[in-house]
């Protein structure tokens, strides 16, 4: 930093001869020690505040010639302006050096990131949200229904006549009705209540299947109806591919006109818009008690385009489902003219398809809660 | 049900030779007329090389007392084979023989090789080294009849074959037999059904051999009765045949009944009929307390509702279900008694499930056999193979008729299969499938055809059941994918579904999940099934006031859902809580790794409740159904040492509780909970908290009680918290109503306040909020510029979120024991205008004034210090 001497050539003439320059002196070395902004201040205070020791220098103008005021005025002014330049010198170096400290500044952001890890969504979860976002844009209602069931909802009005063979491809959980006694083992071979002996309770199951949303969608909405089911499951099941409570997806269209090939239309729809890929659609004959004709339906797979690969054991097809047009016993059930009115319905597994999205070859983890899987699925 | 290529073969005749498509078209054909193909297994290959072989001479071995040396002759060379089984016939008798380089179905390569100093040249089979037959006590031994070289499988069909397993729905019962299976396919692939001739005897009326007593079960009765029956083993082919359909060869009466089976789907029985009381058989219900021991030896305490076939003493069998154990066919039976009958269904299906016998014969006549023609072909087939393969002549015969399903007439409009469809197939093909599938078609009236189905069809009931025929074998890919149906519409309005809530709650469920999931926490999806052993740990250990049972949130054991069906290692009862699920996968976690746990699941609870309300359609139903809350339960556990950076503690769960609601669109707060809330057994007495939203409580948190971590052997000190939410409780989300800016600066005031530790932290803040909303408006008496209508009031400081906030909680020194000072920081401003100290503090003190008022009805001592 230059010297302060120079701004004291033009005023130290016309100052008594016992000047004492000692404040110059001392102003130079505490702007020079000054090493913050407010150590400065109280420099700048010090020494060229209104009484600073510098400022002082000033009154000897009295005792000057008038002739000589004005070049003391000017030789004054020159000082100061000099002193306050070099304080402000001071003070942009000070300013640099800090910033320099800060920029000096260096931090490993890559050692221990202070995570808050977001947590996840189930795989069903997912899934099940994923198909109803697609089926709401094409048009239909989402709705539910209650996971115990009566067997009127869950089998009479679907079809399933009583003591018919088709009540066995549904391995039933029956419940008991308010206030029975606990069970006497006198069930069935499946332990399904005595048929001969069925008491007074009201004949519950845990619902097989999500299709008796159907009914009671039926009975409290006039056609023309579109709607999904969406819900928890269960059959008397559990090996390395079946669990006991699984989830299942169902759709429902009622309207006049309504044939096979609506049927097909909709679900190449569906699963082109869900996997976002032209998918084709196959229908098979097959039976299920409450469509008549009845089909199983299988989609193009998704990951080899029909060509083969391991998901769908090199078929090129994959398997979801079944369908039909709705049996005109079931519309009669509703009251509803099967003359007037025909409609489709379509059913599939929820599980199965998040198993398939995600490549998932246990349904174990499905329902055993591991966060080392569950985590995969942050949301 | 098992279905062989061979037999099809000879029941598809095509006009050309040709033989059926390959196994895999053939599958194909098969699945796409919607008789599923889930199994394909080809049987015998390379057992063309197995030959007839002619014994020349037999010869004790040198070295092995059980070795013999056998000479034979395989057409071109006589050859020598050391031979283990005790029955090689004598000189002159036929084996079959499998040469050396033959691979035998289990994989054995045959070669030449030296068997105890005596060189072997192939080997002498079993049925059981060939596979084409169980018996393995000794050697095949064929007819005398046939020429030393001859190929075995020229000889018997099916010894080279494909056997397809189909899976048959319940509709088909036709499809249970070759020969429905072949109906189908014959159209399907342009072939001829050909089935096997039947014999067509003379028999004598003999009207004693069969009463009907039970005409409403019984449709028809077909009861022969066959003298100079030789019982014996069935010929090779016919064994064959049952063994590559997995029936066991017994002998040839029972084999004859069975392969009818196969053949027609009409299960027979034969009866020793000198083991019947007067010979005859009685269809009649079991009478109270009769018993009868079926032929697997059970002793069935037969209900009135079982039908049976009795003698003219008691019951020989459980009709269309079983046989009893002292009438079957055993050699030496002499005279029988043959049944081809048609019984009603649905009796068949409870009488074999009461029972737990599913048999082959019940499985199909719960489905329903042929009541009309194909009954008697299937008896004629029968009577034909029991006079050619046992000597057995029929003598009389007697068929009684009972009810029997009506026939259906259906009309069938070629447009309605166009619209149902939506596709057109050619009335000309149309009519050709139904001719085929035997479907009398009148087309007087090219509209409405009048239709008449088979009696092999039980199926076909209505006019849609005939367009799914037409469907079924036309085929489905040529159907379009196009949509004549209007598109997109949604509809609104109620739901009538009996969701909890509706609509508004499946959102509502949805947006919970994703507030929970953003709180850091996995969801799990757990089972809904429970142990009552396991459920009653959620209950108080002292059982609550009867007189509360029905309102507070645990169901007891009373309102539980019981299953009449468990499974077995699955709870007998569905869940009446979350807690048991989730401690469940906590366990499982613990097991196998050391990190912190925090999950979550929303899903309903189940138990019984007052019953509902209901109105609408589905009212007398929901009526009789139990109550399915909706909840989510919050579970954050942590063994000794894990750690993953946030603590697991009651604080941070009641907080994230609270941040969870939030993220919904309510604001909570947390209320002191009663240490003895029967409600919340499942939480530690002391650690537990209230959730309230809106005034209302919406559920709970709190550290588990320790007797669940023990229970479920979580190690000792492992940290465990559980939050939950009653879903169905929480109010309607408010809309969000901005308030707002404040423009001038707050300011804040602390105190101090000496209180017992009891009194909750909640409790002072309510006590406090409540004393300033109780207050006068101070304002104007301290300012005369209209502060009155801008009074200072209790707000957010400018520094935090919430206007009374609890800055300290300190016991110690200077604080007597059991007691705690509370440092609390109240916030004040006024709207429009800077406040001055003087009124800020007149009204601070004013509520801390009031606020102790209050407190001291809960503790005489409470004071600011």
């Amino acid at each position: 930093m230059s010297s302060i001497r120079p701004y004291l050539e033009d005023i130290l003439p016309l100052l008594p001869a016992d000047f004492d320059d000692k404040a110059v002196d001392e102003f130079e070395v505490a702007v020079s020690e000054a090493t913050d902004e407010a150590q400065l201040y109280a420099v700048q205070v010090k020494f060229l505040g209104k009484k600073g020791q510098i400022t002082r220098i000033r009154k000897h103008m009295g005792t000057l010639a008038p002739d000589q005021r004005k070049a003391f005025g000017q030789a004054f002014n020159k000082l100061k302006d000099g002193f306050e330049q070099h304080l402000q010198a001071r003070r942009e170096a000070l300013e640099a050096e800090a910033r320099a400290r800060r920029l000096a500044r260096r931090d490993d952001l890559t050692t221990r990131p202070r995570r808050r890890p977001p947590g996840s969504l189930h795989p069903i979860t997912r899934t099940r949200r994923r198909l109803e976002i697609v089926f709401r844009q094409m048009g239909y209602d989402v709705v539910d229904g209650p996971h115990v069931e009566h067997e009127k909802y869950n089998f009479d009005d679907l079809n399933f006549l009583e003591d018919h063979p088709a009540r066995d491809m549904q391995d039933t959980f029956f419940a008991r009705g308010r206030g029975d006694a606990p069970a006497s083992s006198n069930g069935g071979p499946s332990g399904a209540p005595d048929e001969s002996n069925p008491g007074t309770s009201p004949p519950l199951v845990l619902r097989t299947h999500t299709s008796p949303v159907q009914i009671r969608a039926m009975l409290t909405r006039p056609p023309p109806i579109r709607l999904v089911a969406p819900g928890t499951v269960f059959r008397r099941d559990d090996d390395a591919t079946h669990s006991p409570m699984f989830h299942q997806i169902e759709g429902l269209c009622i309207d006049r006109g309504v044939g096979m090939a609506d049927l097909k239309a909709t679900l190449y729809r569906f699963l082109s818009a869900f996997f976002g890929a032209d998918l084709e659609v196959r229908l098979r004959p097959s039976y299920f008690p409450f469509v008549e004709p009845g089909a199983e339906f299988d989609m193009q797979c998704p990951f080899c385009r029909g060509s083969g690969c391991s998901v769908c054991k090199g078929s090129g097809w994959i398997e979801l489902g079944g369908s039909g047009m709705v049996h005109p016993a079931v519309l009669e059930a509703v009251q509803i003219d099967p003359e007037v009115y025909t409609g489709w319905a379509f059913g599939f597994g929820i599980d199965r398809m998040a198993m398939l999205l995600h490549r998932i070859n246990h349904l174990r983890l499905m329902f055993e809660g591991d966060i080392r899987f569950l985590e995969q699925f942050s949301c | 049900m098992l279905i062989s290529r061979a037999w099809l073969q000879e029941l598809l005749v095509d006009p050309a030779g040709d033989p059926l498509p390959d196994d895999d078209a053939l599958s194909r054909t098969i699945t796409s007329v919607g008789l599923e193909v889930e199994g394909v297994e080809r049987v015998g290959s390379g057992l063309e090389a197995v030959v007839v072989g002619q014994v020349r001479s037999i010869a004790a071995h040198p070295n092995a007392d059980r070795l013999r040396v056998v000479e034979l002759d395989d057409g071109t060379q006589t050859l020598t084979v050391v031979c283990g089984a005790p029955n090689v016939p004598p000189p002159g008798g036929n084996v079959a023989f499998a040469p050396v380089g033959l691979t035998l179905p289990g994989g054995l390569t045959l070669e030449a090789r030296e068997v105890r100093g005596v060189q072997s040249h192939g080997m002498i089979c079993s049925e059981q080294e060939l596979e084409i037959g169980p018996d393995h006590d000794g050697i095949l031994v064929l007819p005398t009849a046939w020429s030393p070289g001859q190929r075995l499988c020229d000889r018997v069909a099916g010894i080279e074959d494909t056997i397809f397993e189909l899976s048959i729905t319940p509709n088909r019962p036709d499809a249970l037999g070759h020969i429905g299976v072949a109906r189908d396919l014959a159209i399907k692939l342009g072939r001829m059904l050909v089935v096997p001739p039947l014999a067509e005897p003379k028999i004598p009326p003999q009207p004693e051999l069969v009463t009907v007593e039970a005409p409403q079960r019984c449709g028809q009765y077909f009861g022969y009765a066959l003298e100079g029956a030789k019982v014996g083993p069935s010929p090779l082919w016919l064994r064959v045949r049952l063994h590559r359909l997995g029936l066991r060869p017994i002998n040839n009466v029972v084999d004859i009944t069975n392969l009818v089976l196969m053949e027609w789907g009409q299960p027979l029985h034969c009866f020793d009929r000198a083991k019947l009381a007067q010979g005859r058989v009685v269809i009649r219900m079991a009478r109270p307390g009769e018993s009868m021991t079926t032929l697997d030896e059970t002793t069935l305490e037969l209900r009135e509702d079982d039908l049976v076939i009795a003698d003219a003493e008691q019951p020989q069998a459980l009709a269309g279900v079983m046989g009893g154990l002292h009438s079957g066919v055993l050699p030496g039976a002499d005279t029988l008694l043959l049944e081809a009958a048609w019984f009603s269904p649905r009796p068949i299906r409870r009488t074999a499930r009461r029972h737990q016998l599913s048999t082959d014969s019940s499985y199909r006549f719960e489905r329903g056999v042929d009541h009309g023609p194909g009954l008697a072909r299937a008896a004629s087939r029968a009577l034909g193979l029991l006079e050619r393969l046992a000597g057995a002549r029929c003598v009389g015969g007697h068929v009684a008729a009972g009810q029997r399903p009506p026939l259906p007439q259906i009309v069938l409009r070629p447009a309605r299969t166009r619209s149902i469809l939506g596709m057109d197939v050619p009335d000309a093909l149309a009519r050709k499938i139904l001719a085929g599938l035997d479907v009398e078609v009148d087309a007087s009236d090219p509209d409405r055809w009048v239709c008449q189905p088979p009696t092999h069809r039980p199926d076909l009931e209505r006019e849609v059941d005939l367009i799914e025929e037409i469907m079924r074998i036309h085929g489905l890919d040529d159907l379009p994918a196009v949509a004549s149906m209007p598109t997109a519409y949604g509809r609104s309005g109620p739901t009538g579904l009996r969701e909890p809530g509706g609509r508004q709650a499946r959102a509502d469920q949805d947006r919970l999940i994703d507030a929970l999931a953003a709180q850091g926490l996995h969801e799990v999806v757990c089972l809904a099934f429970a142990e009552p052993k396991v459920l009653s740990r959620m209950l108080a250990r002292v059982p609550p006031d009867p007189n509360a049972q029905g309102q507070g949130p645990v169901a007891g054991p009373d309102r539980w859902v019981h299953l009449t069906n468990p499974m077995r290692g699955l709870g007998p009862v569905l869940r009446a809580h979350l807690l048991p699920g989730l401690l469940d996968a906590a366990a499982l976690n613990v097991a196998r790794h050391t990190r912190p746990i925090r999950i979550f699941e929303v899903g309903r609870v189940y138990h019984w409740g007052d019953p509902p309300s209901a109105e609408g359609p589905t009212a007398a139903i929901d009526r009789v159904l139990p109550d399915e809350p909706l909840r989510a339960g919050v579970l954050w556990v942590a063994p000794p040492g894990a750690d993953d950076g946030t603590p697991v503690d009651g604080p941070g769960l009641a907080g994230l509780m609270l941040d969870a609601l939030e993220h919904f669109g309510l604001e909570a707060t947390l209320r002191p909970a009663a240490p003895d809330d029967p409600a919340l057994a499942h939480l530690h007495p002391g650690v537990r908290a209230q959730l309230s939203v809106q005034g209302h409580e919406v559920g709970s948190v709190g550290a588990v009680h320790p007797d669940l971590v023990e229970a479920w052997d979580l190690p000792e000190d492992t940290a465990a918290f559980y939050g939950e939410l009653r879903v169905d409780a929480l109010p309607p989300i408010p809309p969000v109503s901005v308030e707002p800016l404040p423009r001038f600066p707050a300011t804040s005031r602390d105190v101090s306040l000496d209180l017992a530790v009891e009194i909750s932290a909640s409790t002072v803040v309510a006590a406090l909020a409540q004393s300033a909303a109780a207050l006068p408006d101070l304002s104007s008496d301290l300012s005369s510029d209209g502060g009155h209508e801008d009074p200072v009031v209790l707000a957010p400081p400018d520094h935090g979120r919430t206007a009374i906030e609890v800055v300290e909680d300190y016991r110690g020194k200077g604080v007597e024991p059991g007691r705690r000072a509370l440092l609390l920081r109240l916030g004040y401003r006024a709207r429009g205008r800077s406040v001055s100290d003087a009124e800020v503090q007149a009204r601070h003190e004013a509520i801390i004034a009031g606020a102790l008022e209050d407190l001291r009805s809960h503790d005489a001592q409470a004071r600011a210090r």
